[in-house]
């Protein structure tokens, strides 16, 4: 119970970052930390745990979205179980060159999935705007693309120092 | 074998619960724990979207002098009110003579103002703004938002219990109905553009349009009062070989510098 408890906490404080300080600033209103989080969560711990960060941070930023509910809670289980099964199936083990490829590969799947989605919505009659593939939507994947790998490479870092501190392998669920 | 009947079993419990939540929605289950949530949230949301905006621009202006910033500012805001007011004078003047001929006097143009907070943007649409009221505070789907004296910058797309979501006029799918403010009918459509600016478009070649003519909102639509200040025109855009003209309008107000907005709700759909 306490895990969950934990869990929505720090769900609650990374929604609070991206809808309130992240989007003020308009170099980093393209950087997903909430992805980026749910990406290496799912490397890190495995696919049991970054469910249970989906589950909160999926719910709680969809109610600062005018997508129906539940939507980008979808989202993420999709984008988390296509990692999962990448990084087990095509990358042997965590490197630096598999957390970008894992992090361009959920960057460009989430942002093709909301527009398929907001389309979606938007012809079933739920949604009154979707998301329009242009020019400046294609600039906006490309800039949330180099931020995330920005973003990674720093929690890779911190993942790999600590890793190597603390004598944590083990935490490396996924390479058991 | 055993973790991988054990994961699977997890995921049959995830999707189970998905479709719970989407039930439970749906029978509205989950307005109190989502406004309770949000009850939390908002207040701290607010004061650090706002401490952000601020800081922000602080960082823009740092080189300015504070005294002349100042000066600009009240100078600004002193043109907005006279632009606002000398729009609204010019349009009730206009909605009076009318009003004088068919001596039928209509009270739809009064309308209520529901002030509300910004508390972040939408991760899925970058020119949205979430304000922390909704439902409950009467807000409904399409309603206008105005900044300051008068100038609307969007309009409602989703209404929640407690919060909303303001499609800005410069996103591309914004519409709204124009007019200039000598005139007294609807010359075109405003659209936004990039999420930079507001086109002006399928004006008649015969509508005269100059440079810094304020643009306002046509009534057109009936939920958006006609008066509301859109912009100025900074660009015309077409030639005299065009059917139709086009111009760009630049808002009058930043819109990434704004922390509270208003919402007009209309008077006809009050008791609805």
């Amino acid at each position: 119970m306490i895990k969950y408890l934990y869990s929505f906490v720090i769900a609650a404080v990374l929604v609070f970052i991206q809808v309130s300080i992240l989007s003020v600033f308009n170099i980093t209103y393209n950087l997903n930390l909430l992805l980026v989080f749910l990406i290496f969560t799912t490397i890190i711990f495995g696919l049991k745990r970054s469910i249970i960060f989906a589950v909160f941070i999926g719910l709680l930023i969809n109610i600062y979205s005018f997508l129906p509910f539940t939507t980008i809670f979808i989202i993420y289980l999709i984008i988390i179980m296509l990692i999962n099964y990448l990084y087990k199936n095509v990358f042997t083990n965590f490197s630096y060159f598999s957390s970008l490829i894992l992090a361009v590969v959920g960057t460009v799947g989430y942002s093709l999935l909301t527009a398929v989605f907001a389309y979606f919505f938007y012809i079933i009659n739920l949604t009154n705007i979707y998301i329009i593939i242009d020019y400046n939507y294609i600039k906006n994947i490309i800039a949330a693309i180099i931020l995330n790998l920005i973003l990674i490479s720093v929690f890779y870092l911190f993942a790999k120092t600590t890793i190597k501190t603390l004598n944590l392998s083990l935490v490396l669920k996924n390479e058991l | 074998m055993k973790k991988k009947s054990k994961n699977k079993l997890f995921i049959y419990l995830s999707l189970a619960v998905f479709i719970l939540l989407i039930f439970l929605h749906f029978l509205g289950f989950l307005n109190i724990p989502v406004s309770f949530v949000l009850d939390k949230f908002s207040a701290g949301q607010n004061s650090s979207f706002s401490f952000f905006t601020k800081l922000k621009y602080s960082f823009i202006n740092f080189q300015e002098a504070q005294d002349l910033k100042n000066e600009n500012q009240e100078l600004q805001q002193q043109i907005n009110q006279l632009l606002a007011e000398n729009t609204q004078l010019l349009a009730l003047k206009s909605e009076n003579e009318q009003l004088r001929q068919i001596l039928n006097f209509n009270k739809d143009s009064e309308h209520d103002y529901v002030m509300s907070k910004i508390v972040g943007k939408d991760i899925n649409r970058s020119n949205t703004f979430i304000i922390n009221k909704g439902k409950n505070d009467g807000i409904a789907l399409d309603y206008p938002v105005i900044a300051g004296h008068g100038v609307i910058i969007g309009k409602i797309i989703e209404v929640r219990n407690n919060i909303s979501v303001v499609l800005l006029l410069t996103d591309n799918l914004s519409q709204l109905g124009i007019t200039k403010q000598d005139l007294n009918k609807s010359i075109g459509l405003a659209q936004g553009e990039f999420g930079l600016s507001i086109k002006a478009e399928l004006i008649p070649q015969d509508i005269e349009l100059n440079e810094d003519d304020i643009i306002i909102s046509s009534g057109l639509e009936k939920i958006v009062p006609r008066g509301l200040i859109i912009g100025r025109i900074s660009r015309i855009t077409s030639t005299e070989n065009d059917l139709f003209k086009s111009a760009i309008i630049s808002p009058v107000l930043d819109y990434q510098e704004l922390t509270v907005l208003s919402v007009i709700i209309p008077k006809i759909y009050q008791n609805d």
